[in-house]
């Protein structure tokens, strides 16, 4: 034999195998050597279908299963239950389901309102039938179109600012919307300009007048209930003031934290950004409608206040201010403070609500 | 191992700052626990094995005592970061690069300039849908911050203080405690991955991140645990001090492994929407592919 095989014959006899350590029940091996376990639990504490994961009982089963043929799941992310929603049936009066994302995008869904008249915008005889975007219709809510902005950054540059990346646009003719996976923003809120879908009615024309809202962008979170609205061009433009041409912050005060009850006996507040919360009032800038009034088509000039629609109309609204309200809700409860800003040719609505005043619990 | 944590994973706050919306305070840690079962007279027994500690923080915290700027390369080792464009608008004499005094050079309006790009930079890095570190674990706490500039010579000067004696104080008792204790974990955000002190493994997920848009996510950690005969896996969270595992807050078990690597995908016993991805190298030579 080669004396280099004979070495390497002996190296390969006097090399131990890759696994010289073998541990029992309850120790482990750590770095060559057996160690016992941290801990050592046992399933007699578990009761009945729940099995032992660690240090914890947990169910064997799945505490929901939803249809997944019929329904959608919908976890709440603070408590972990999950609701069963419908994907089908049920009319307009079944809620939309709005599941919560999980890859760091936000899911956004509501219901589309005629802002002029408060009403859900549905078209006549509405089952919940989902809008083919790729057809839109010359009326209703499939006429419309959604997408979603940086806030910020469309109010600096309207025309110039690109859509942010979203997975589905749903609308169905029931004027339910939702639309998932929206890439984060840079800046702090996410805008959704409604507007028709068919380019030849987009501006003034066809079904809105371009309409913004806007919410907080929120990293795997489903922000349900964000009322969306429309506004007819004749409707914006018979305001008379603010001039539509320089853009409308439109503010809708409603009387409960949810639901849709309106607050009448609310004047618009304003302040700086940079101290809040906005405290002035300022007439020459706040229009609202006439105190008896439901629908929103007349400017009352001499109203001081919201009257029964809960609707104040802005002008002048820039980031560079803040926006709440005073009156109409008792002492314990203070108005949600806002950004705003008036884009041309665009009415920015945003729904305020009563909160908790510092210190206080607001029952409404 | 690579651990994959969602970006709904929970964060830590500062250290010394009250903990925000679905923060964690600062002083806990997370223990990834590597579980082995055994079954008799159906009772069954879970044995944990402790892999590793470590802990989830925003990629720099300036609310730190010791968010420092150290090195022969930055103009005032010592000085507390949040600080850094006013000691350069105090050093050149120029509040706003875009309306210098006269006689300003424009290596000093390059210079401010780029201080408060940098302070910039961090707000975005430290705000909603920033970066996110995985770290090493530490239960020590920095000494005692003083009440002023001119506090005693064991307590670091509160972050405001930017004299030069006071970053110097600032410096050593940084760096006295970074040596004693090599786990405590210190970011800057001068290199994202290489912390004034202790281990950064990775980053939780994020698909867009501030500043680039990119995404980034993953952390690779060595243990000293045999991997191979695990049943299941979970990480808790616990206290900083506090006996047993705590709270759980994953379980998974390892699925079949492909060319000797594990996965384990772990979910929130309570959230179902709470999840992480684990790989688990055990035996890279059963990987007959690459080895």
């Amino acid at each position: 034999m080669h004396p280099r095989s004979v070495l390497l014959a002996l190296l390969a006899a006097l090399t131990p195998s890759c696994k010289t350590v073998d541990c029992g029940n309850g120790t482990t091996e750590r770095n060559g050597s057996c160690v016992a376990s941290s801990e050592t639990v046992t399933s007699a504490q578990c009761g009945a279908l729940t099995e032992l994961q660690g240090n914890i009982c947990v169910p064997k089963f799945p505490p929901t299963v939803c249809d997944p043929s019929t329904t959608a799941e919908e976890i709440d992310p603070s408590t972990g239950v999950v609701t069963c929603v419908g994907t089908g049936a049920g009319g307009c009066s079944a809620r939309l389901a709005c599941p919560t994302p999980t890859d760091g995008t936000q899911a956004i869904c509501g219901q589309i309102f005629d802002f002029e008249t408060g009403q859900a915008f549905t078209q006549t005889g509405a089952t919940g039938a989902a809008c083919n975007p790729a057809a839109p219709t010359s009326t209703g809510p499939c006429s419309l179109g959604i997408h979603a902005f940086d806030a910020v950054a469309f109010v600096g540059n309207p025309m110039g600012t690109p859509p942010l990346t979203t997975s589905e646009v749903y609308l169905d003719d029931c004027g339910r919307y939702r639309i998932e996976g929206i890439a984060q923003p840079s800046g702090p809120f996410i805008a959704l300009a409604i507007d028709d879908a068919a380019p030849a009615a987009m501006g003034a024309a066809g079904s809105t007048n371009p309409v913004g809202i806007a919410t907080g962008k929120l990293p795997n979170t489903a922000t349900r209930d964000l009322d969306g609205y429309v506004v007819k061009g004749a409707t914006a433009a018979g305001w008379g003031m603010p001039p539509l041409a320089s853009g409308i912050y439109a503010a809708v005060y409603h009387a409960k934290s949810t639901g849709p009850d309106l607050a009448s006996g609310v004047m618009t507040t304003f302040g700086a950004a940079t101290s809040p919360p906005p405290t002035t009032v300022n007439k020459a800038r706040t229009f609202y409608f006439g105190a008896a009034a439901t629908m929103r088509t007349t400017i009352d000039t001499s109203a001081l206040a919201t009257g029964a629609n809960g609707a104040a109309l802005i002008s002048g609204a820039t980031l560079m201010e803040l926006y709440g309200g005073t009156g109409g809700i008792p002492a314990t409860c203070a108005w949600e403070i806002h950004a705003g800003a008036a884009i041309p040719g665009v009415v920015f609505i945003q729904s305020f609500r009563p909160t908790n005043a510092p210190g206080m619990t607001c029952p409404l | 191992m690579q651990l994959d944590l969602s970006p709904a994973n929970p964060v830590q706050a500062g250290a010394r700052a009250t903990p925000g919306p679905g923060e964690l305070p600062a002083a806990m840690h997370f223990t990834l626990y590597a579980i082995t079962e055994t079954t008799t007279d159906q009772m069954t027994q879970d044995h944990l094995f402790e892999v590793v500690r470590f802990e989830v923080h925003h990629i720099v915290d300036i609310s730190s005592p010791c968010f420092i700027d150290v090195g022969d390369h930055v103009p005032h080792a010592g000085l507390h970061v949040t600080q850094f464009a006013r000691r350069l608008q105090q050093d050149t004499g120029i509040m706003d690069p875009a309306h210098p005094p006269a006689g300003a050079t424009q290596q000093q309006i390059e210079l401010v300039a780029t201080a408060q790009q940098r302070m910039a930079e961090i707000a975005a890095l430290t705000g909603p849908g920033g970066l996110v570190a995985v770290t090493s674990a530490s239960d020590v706490s920095y000494p005692a911050v003083a009440a002023d500039c001119t506090g005693q010579a064991d307590q670091i000067p509160p972050p405001e203080c930017m004299d030069d004696a006071s970053n110097q104080r600032r410096l050593q008792l940084c760096q006295q405690t970074w040596k004693s204790v090599p786990q405590l974990w210190e970011g800057t955000d001068r290199v994202l991955t290489a912390p004034l002190n202790g281990t950064t493994f990775g980053m939780v997920l994020n698909p867009d991140t501030p500043i680039t848009h990119t995404p980034v996510g993953g952390a690779q950690i060595f243990v000293e645990n045999a991997l191979d005969g695990i049943d299941a896996y979970a990480i808790y969270l616990q206290a900083d001090g506090a006996d047993g595992p705590g709270q759980q807050l994953y379980f998974g078990r390892p699925t079949m492994p492909t060319r000797g690597v594990f996965h384990v995908h772990l979910v929130n016993p309570d959230n179902a929407a709470l999840t992480a991805e684990m790989a688990v190298f055990a035996d890279l030579g059963g990987d007959d592919v690459h080895f």
